[in-house]
């Protein structure tokens, strides 16, 4: 009996000293080797997907299809812009094992556009690169603009003017009459107490608390919220933008809507922005008043390309 | 109303057991003759420390409703536990002294610190409660002995040595939440004629599903519940040359995975995991008149994290996290009698860690990289001379450290607004070193063998963590920036208290003291802000060392030890710990916050807890009460205080077999923690022990 304690014990004495071992030696087991992601240009339909030269204002589409090859779904698509030596980053998440992108792509003034794009996996596999470079033709000319004079909004409490804008027209609606008409709007005015951003540009896609348009047609409540972007232009004069009688500023100054803005916020009386609508509208606004709080107005020209 | 039924129940249980109860009281002479070695490094009797001491036995460790070691700590006074998802929590907040902060007290496992020199908070869940022995508390400054982290107190808790052949324990539990989990632990003792080796292994696992961390009304779909699983196991192997020469060896590891409650696409959602090994080995021996310890220890924590989130325009964010931390050191004491009544106790510290991590965005191309190293060097003298016939005791101690922060650098690549730098860069930070000494002046008289009281003055000191040097990242508040150039919080404590042994066993022991810290550190906010996508400004905030606060506090514990088998034990503590001068910050000259109270600071705190024991019954309730706290540093918010009543009960059947039901919060007291996130209110356990 004395003599199966002992050995009871010398083994468990063992056993205690191979398990420490064990953990203490243990490596961690390698992932096997998955092949990167995979994407390519998607052909047909009318999409383009070579090099080419475009007029100024001139579309062409492209598709993409990228699609993981491991275990791990896709979780970020990334794109490079390049507008002459100016470069752009556009990041996207995703969660996917595979992922298709259209995007329609409207010549803007720089020589040449070049687009590079990648996915990479959620173990931050990176795929092939592919690119597109568009570069503009000589022979373009620019195109005309639309001019809307002094749109006059309210803020969220001011009763006599509405708070909501739509593009083109530049029609001013109440909160009611944009709850009714949603698709349509694609600025809002308010003031903002909360984050003390003060006279604030946004649109009903940007994120805006509940409590700055409550009751039942307030925002929490719409169901299609465009976004609109905006960039702020401190290089640009109120007098530049009073000359412009096409649309070649408004092309020197549009920007990618993934990298604007979604408020423009502390305006004051004399700023221009570019703004750039999820439906593509593009343009610049000039401030020509700003007064009050919750219960002011703002006044902004408005010139858009057509 | 319920408060107060609570606090008359527990004060009549402990008349009416005392009614019932008339056997001798033996239990406060145990107590008084308790032997405690954290608070000096040499052994010495509880009664002759100069120094709020608190010793939490195995009797009481087994007596008390615990379902992780920290929650041992919330008996004794002045130390406020914050668990606020219990064990859901992956860390816990233990703050002491009135002040705030985790890393402002030194925890350690039979000496071996458990605070990482690289930051982060403590891991209390890897150290098994069957496999510990007694907790050590010493409350108040100590960095005369033991160096970095000292500053509100010492933590020691000391593990079990095998005494028989063979012992040991299985056990099985099942509680709230679907919380399942067992755990061994055996130990076997061969030494014969004081020669021989002796041996311990143990491991645990638990796991539970968890709850909501929300309340119902604010659920969304991407909101689950949180969930645990973890296991560890330890071996130890010691061999005793002697009766008073022996070698141990230890190792350790510990696994963890818990949930944060939010989940998007991954099956997991959002959770941090942690890998801990650790080996050390300790060697004591007599020689003369004379001891000798040394230890050596290497300790590494795997640490991952998976965060996941929508922002409000329901754009998807994953961000994975790795570190690797690692701490590794030894210390020598040398403790001998110079002559009658006056130990000189000396030794030397070595301490080296070091961080090496990555927070990769999966959803944009951002990475940032960074490592960094400190090495802590530290030298210690104490003299405790006794004088008067011994009634009156002086304690002497001096300790200086040299602080080296090396091979710091950190590198962000590919930035976007996911963490708002305009380019990627690499920087290599300069090299830094400090000094700190750190002196303590201790003065006890001793009235009679009942009563004592005691003066002493010392100092405390925590270097900056690797983490604070050189880790830019997210963080709760916003986004956080290294700040290489931090230097070490220093904290002078001086304090007048006593111990008063009443007839009845009746202990009363409490303290005054005043706390004057230089060199605080505090996030202050740049002028910028991160634009995480969601239309959200996160502020960019940076750590200095800028604030100069003041602790007034005072605490008072009683025990009464009524019977052998009854005890009650009662303890209140007030803190009033504010800031006392704010300094000009160099990024944000505005940012003044002189006059505002520390965080996680309850002024009151009171605790009742009245334990019964016999042969093979046991039963312990008890209740605590914390004070509201501020949530935010400049005091505009406050969080509710809370008051929590829990229990067990334990039978030991044929002494082989034990069960046990622990409730914790009785009442279902629901609170939020700092984050705004829900307390798991009432947590039962039941269990079963089968015991050698």
């Amino acid at each position: 009996m004395r003599y199966a304690k002992n050995n009871i014990t010398k083994t468990l004495i063992l056993m205690s000293v191979c398990i420490s071992l064990v953990l203490l030696i243990s490596c961690k087991k390698e992932n096997p080797e998955y092949p990167a992601p995979t994407i390519r240009f998607v052909t047909g339909n009318g999409l383009v997907m070579q090099d080419t030269t475009l007029l100024l204002n001139e579309t062409l589409r492209i598709g993409l299809s990228a699609h993981t090859n491991s275990n791990q779904p896709l979780t970020h698509f990334h794109t490079t812009l390049i507008k002459d030596s100016i470069l752009t980053n556009i990041d996207t998440a995703l969660y996917a094992t595979s992922f298709n992108y259209d995007k329609e792509i409207t010549k803007g003034i720089a020589l040449t556009e070049t687009r590079i794009f990648y996915v990479r996996d959620r173990d931050g596999r990176k795929s092939n690169e592919i690119s597109l470079t568009i570069r503009l033709d000589s022979l373009s000319v620019y195109g005309s603009i639309q001019y809307l004079p002094e749109v006059k909004m309210g803020a969220q409490n001011n009763d006599s003017s509405g708070s909501f804008c739509s593009l083109p027209g530049g029609k001013v609606s109440t909160t009611a009459e944009a709850f009714a008409d949603q698709a349509s709007v694609n600025l809002l005015y308010y003031y903002d107490l909360i984050e003390a951003d003060k006279n604030t540009l946004a649109s009903p896609g940007a994120n805006l608390d509940a409590s700055v348009f409550p009751g039942s047609s307030g925002l929490i409540n719409w169901t299609v919220k465009n976004t609109t972007r905006f960039a702020y232009q401190g290089n640009i004069t109120p007098a530049q933008f009073d000359l412009c009688r096409n649309d070649s500023l408004i092309q020197a100054t549009s920007f990618e809507f993934e990298t604007g803005k979604r408020k423009a916020k502390t305006l004051s009386n004399g700023q221009v922005y570019a703004f750039v609508t999820d439906t593509g509208i593009k343009g610049l606004f000039k401030i020509t008043e700003v007064l009050g709080d919750e219960n002011g107005t703002i006044k902004i020209f408005i010139k858009m390309k057509n | 109303m319920r408060k107060t039924i609570i606090l008359l129940l527990n004060v009549f249980w402990a008349f009416f057991a005392y009614a019932q109860e008339q056997d001798t009281v033996s239990g406060l002479r145990v107590k008084l003759e308790e032997v405690v070695v954290t608070a000096t490094r040499t052994k010495r009797l509880l009664k002759d420390i100069p120094a709020q001491v608190q010793v939490i036995g195995r009797e009481e460790i087994e007596s008390f409703p615990v379902s992780n070691i920290d929650d041992l700590l919330k008996s004794s006074a002045n130390i406020n536990v914050n668990r606020s998802w219990g064990i859901f929590s992956k860390n816990s907040s233990v703050t002491m002294h009135g002040l705030p902060g985790s890393a402002r007290i030194l925890v350690l496992v039979d000496g071996v610190p458990k605070n990482k020199i690289a930051g982060g908070s403590l891991n209390w869940h890897n150290i098994n409660p069957d496999n510990i022995e007694r907790i050590e508390i010493i409350k108040g400054p100590a960095s005369a002995l033991y160096g970095n982290n000292a500053m509100g107190g010492v933590i020691n808790i000391i593990t079990k040595k095998p005494i028989k052949k063979l012992e040991g324990s299985v056990q099985a539990f099942s509680g709230t939440y679907k919380t399942l989990g067992s755990s061994l632990n055996l130990s076997g003792n061969e030494t014969k004629n004081g020669k021989g080796f002796y041996w311990n292994l143990n491991g645990f696992y638990r796991k539970g599903d968890g709850y909501y961390l929300d309340p119902p009304d604010f659920l969304d779909p991407t909101d689950v519940k949180t969930f645990l699983k973890e296991y560890g196991g330890g071996a130890m192997l010691g061999y005793r040359f002697g009766q008073s020469d022996n070698l141990e060896l230890f190792c350790d590891y510990y696994n963890e995975k818990r949930g944060a409650g939010l989940r998007i696409h991954l099956d997991d959602g959002s959770y941090e995991s942690t890998i801990t090994r650790q080996i050390r080995s300790k060697y004591t021996r007599k020689i003369g008149g004379g001891e000798l310890s040394a230890l050596i220890y290497f300790t590494d924590e795997q640490f991952y994290g998976q965060k996941e989130s929508i922002n409000e325009l329901q754009e998807y964010r994953l961000l994975d996290s790795y570190s690797y931390k690692t701490d590794k050191g030894f210390w020598t004491t040398w403790s001998q009698e110079l002559f009658k009544q006056n130990r000189l106790t000396t030794g030397a510290e070595a301490k080296f860690g070091s961080v090496d991590g990555q927070d990769i965005y999966r959803t944009s191309t951002d990475m940032i990289g960074f490592r960094s190293k400190m090495d802590i060097f530290g030298f210690f003298i104490q003299d405790e001379i006794g004088l008067v016939g011994n009634r009156l005791k002086l304690i002497a101690g001096l300790r200086n450290d040299l602080v080296s922060f090396h091979d710091g650098y950190q590198n962000i690549t590919d930035p976007t607004k996911a963490t708002g730098f305009s380019k990627g860069f690499s920087e290599t930070f300069n090299n830094n070193r400090w000094n700190a000494f750190s002196p303590k002046l201790s003065l006890q008289y001793s009235i009679s063998s009942r009563s004592q009281v005691y003066l002493s003055a010392g100092t405390g000191y925590i270097p900056p963590d690797l983490k604070d040097l050189s880790q830019t990242g997210k963080i709760r508040k916003g986004f956080r920036l290294a700040n290489p150039e931090l230097k070490p919080e220093r904290l002078t404590n001086y304090e007048i208290g006593f111990s008063q042994l009443i007839a009845g066993g009746i202990k009363i022991n409490g303290a005054a003291y005043y706390s004057d810290g230089h060199d605080f550190q505090y996030m202050i906010g740049t002028s910028d802000s991160i634009d995480t996508g969601g239309g959200t400004l996160k502020p960019v905030l940076k750590p200095e060392n800028i604030a100069r606060i003041a602790v007034l506090g005072g605490e008072i514990t009683g025990s009464w030890y009524i019977s052998s088998k009854l005890s009650w034990n009662m303890s209140y503590s007030y803190n009033n710990s504010r800031i006392t001068e704010f300094g000009k910050s160099q990024i944000n000259p505005d940012k003044d916050l002189a006059g505002k109270y520390l965080l996680e600071v309850s002024p009151h705190q009171f605790y009742s807890g009245i334990t019964y024991r016999n042969k093979s019954f046991s039963a312990n309730m008890n209740c605590n009460y914390v004070d509201k706290q501020w949530f935010d540093d400049e005091n505009t918010i406050l969080i509710d205080d809370y008051f929590v009543v829990n229990m067990r009960l334990s039978e030991t059947i044929k002494k082989h077999y034990r069960i046990y039901l622990d409730i914790q919060n009785i009442l279902n007291t629901e609170f939020i923690d700092r984050k705004g996130q829900l307390s798991p209110g009432r947590f039962m356990t039941i269990g079963f022990h089968y015991i050698l």
